[in-house]
């Protein structure tokens, strides 16, 4: 580990309809280290899928805009880089596992030739490698009778075997970069314990980096090695999973941590953090958490905490009550 | 009167599947395949299942908004299922349903007072317009809502305050038993937990009993007094919430609770996760003998021949497995 493989620096991607401006990603970096995973938490509508989905520019634009800031992937940004080649990098060096394994199939294709495309388009294999390339995939997914399946369509297929398709689509080119946006939400826990433990033996052997979004803090937990918590658009805390469990600093994360029942919780009451998910389009002035945070100052209101880094620099912290605290940089 | 609130007797429901021009019927789909159980007054039963084990159709089919295939519901020693129109109408004040969706479950067409108030008038609680709509505001209030919402329209909310409104509208008419059915399962996190801080409370100033279904495990531990573990049609395992959690008996018990990820990480340590080979097998053709016999780690030649017995191996908790039973 160590080297950065991807570094995001100060994004902002709007979107613009009928006269409001939604800031869905707000000033937002973070970096990838090579073989690392990075898990993003946060609820709906926090600006984690829009975030990643800016990393290969899928945003829609318009009515998306990449306001400013910088992707620099391999020594290239990738927002300034041409069409052609993000093309070339989507499905090659960074790739998706989507949360929908329905929608995120063609429903008039099959399996074998979903996906043949990838390997044909990226990297040049004749029809007949491709289809063999694609059973050798669908075996290290670990499907049953790869052999049958490639002739298969996708509604053949439960949700889970349907997501190990997609996992086998998305390593078919060895990308560098792996972006799994909620892969397991809509799979029962069994089936979701399988394809975790798929995707971390598949990490391993092949080498990737992994984004990690999901809303469920239990399965980043399990998954990843550094976490960022997203609120409203903006990263709010940012450190290792195990400083993030035991230590969580930002009252947002204090709350997410306390309010979900887990296999351990006791007593009768749940600790749940008061008032809604805010509107992306009607924000309120100063920190965006300040109207359900029980700490919340007279600066709260009024101006936006800015980032800091505690603890030399293993802590990435936006919150006013850490302000008097030293700041350490990389 | 009895300790039982809710008496379950061998309750079954399958689907027809029609096939061909002349729409016979090629099979069934036994969603709910022999199930017996009770649940006391005032206690929450949990019921857990993967996808498509009939969890959903267990609740629909207790309040009879699908007919049964066969077997009893009794309802305080009265059979639900043999009442008439009448004696029926009278009863659905006394049992209610909180969806999943609290987007497809409102209409979006009637006013808040009016979603929460129209039950109150179809069953005669309130008399006039005028007193629905004070007494549906209260209930909002004690939902958690503003009084001045109440002339809002579904879509003007979020989908936590869209659930507070399903739950006034199952209070609205003073029900005994409520079926919640994944009623947390499509909010976020932070707003979960306050939706489930407000069914406990509804459930301590109401003196309600509940039937909570939930893929959530972490959910079900924290709200239930009791556990029902589905799988294909039948439980196959009931206890108490400590039995259930800290001494499974079923295999597939076991498998279903090491599989929850956890953010403990001393729990982690010394948990080995037991992955299940395989899907869950189709409820048209389920698994003879066993239905767990597919995906079994322990399986072995009797489980594929012969059904296990459900039985009651501690006091209060019943499993169903040759394992257990001490057959092998």
């Amino acid at each position: 580990m160590g080297k950065k493989l991807l570094e995001v620096k100060n994004l902002k991607t709007y979107f613009y309809s009928d006269g409001v401006i939604i800031k869905s990603v707000d000033d937002v970096s973070f970096y990838v280290n090579e073989g690392e995973t990075l898990g993003i938490v946060g609820e709906s509508g926090c600006g984690k899928s829009v975030a990643c989905m800016s990393l290969v520019r899928l945003v829609e634009t318009p009515p998306g805009k990449y306001e400013c800031g910088e992707i620099i992937f391999k020594g290239e940004d990738l927002l300034k880089v041409s069409d052609a080649r993000i093309r070339q990098i989507r499905g090659n060096d960074i790739s998706f596992i989507f949360q929908e394994p329905m929608t995120s199939l063609n429903p008039v294709f099959k399996i074998g030739r979903q996906i043949s495309e990838v390997l044909i388009l990226h990297r040049g294999m004749s029809k007949e490698e491709a289809n063999k390339e694609s059973i050798r995939m669908l075996e290290l997914v670990k499907i049953p009778n790869p052999e049958r399946v490639v002739n298969d369509y996708p509604f053949a297929l439960s949700g889970g075997m349907r997501q190990r398709v997609m996992i086998a689509m998305a390593l078919a080119c060895k990308p560098s970069l792996l972006i799994a946006d909620e892969p397991t939400t809509n799979l029962d826990v069994t089936i979701q314990a399988q394809v975790l433990d798929l995707m971390n033996e598949l990490k391993e052997k092949i080498n990737t980096s992994i984004i990690f979004i999901t809303h469920d803090l239990d399965v980043i937990a399990e998954m990843s090695d550094r976490v960022m918590v997203m609120y409203a658009g903006k990263v709010v805390e940012e450190a290792s999973i195990n400083e993030i469990l035991k230590n969580p600093k930002h009252p947002y994360t204090v709350g997410l941590i306390n309010s979900k029942p887990d296999m351990a919780t006791e007593g009768t009451r749940l600790n749940a953090i008061p008032g809604n998910v805010p509107d992306l389009s009607n924000l309120p002035p100063g920190c965006p958490f300040h109207p359900r945070c029980d700490k919340a100052m007279d600066i709260c209101k009024k101006i936006i905490p800015e980032e800091k880094l505690l603890y030399e620099g293993r802590h990435r912290i936006s919150c006013w009550l850490y302000a008097d605290e030293e700041e350490v940089h990389e | 009167m009895s300790e039982y609130l809710i008496t379950v007797n061998n309750l079954k429901k399958y689907f027809p599947i029609k096939k061909g021009l002349l729409n016979r019927t090629a099979g069934h789909v036994k969603a709910v395949d022999g199930i017996s159980f009770n649940i006391k007054r005032g206690q929450i039963l949990g019921i857990v299942g993967e996808s498509g084990c009939g969890k959903s159709t267990l609740g629909r089919t207790i309040l009879r908004l699908l007919p049964p295939t066969g077997g009893e519901v009794f309802y305080e020693g009265k059979n639900v299922f043999s009442m008439n129109k009448r004696e029926m109408n009278k009863m659905r004040t006394k049992m209610q349903i909180i969806f999943q969706d609290p987007y497809s479950s409102l209409n979006p067409r009637l006013p808040v007072y009016e979603i929460v108030g129209e039950a109150m008038l179809q069953h005669g609680i309130v008399k006039n317009k005028k007193e629905m709509k004070e007494k549906a505001i209260e209930v909002i209030i004690k939902c958690g809502l503003l009084p001045e919402q109440a002339d809002r329209y579904p879509h003007q909310f979020s989908g936590g305050q869209r659930q507070r409104i399903c739950i006034a509208r199952a209070i609205a008419v003073n029900p005994d038993f409520i079926v919640c059915d994944e009623a947390v399962s499509a909010l976020d996190v932070s707003i979960q937990s306050q939706i489930i801080n407000l069914l406990k409370d509804a459930q301590e100033d109401f003196g309600l009993t509940y039937m909570f279904i939930s893929h959530d495990l972490s959910v079900v531990r924290f709200i239930s007094d009791e556990v029902a573990v589905m799988y294909l049609g039948q439980i196959i395992e009931k206890g108490g919430k400590k039995q259930i959690f800290s001494n499974p008996l079923h295999p597939y018990t076991e498998a279903l609770l090491s599989a929850v990820p956890s953010i403990d990480t001393s729990l982690k340590q010394n948990k080995k996760r037991i992955i299940l080979d395989g899907d869950i097998p189709s409820l048209v053709n389920p698994p003879k003998g066993c239905r767990f016999s597919t995906r079994c780690p322990y399986v072995k030649d009797i489980c594929r021949e012969e059904t296990p017995e459900y039985r009651e191996i501690n006091t209060g908790h019943f499993t169903m497995c040759h394992k257990v039973n001490g057959v092998f």
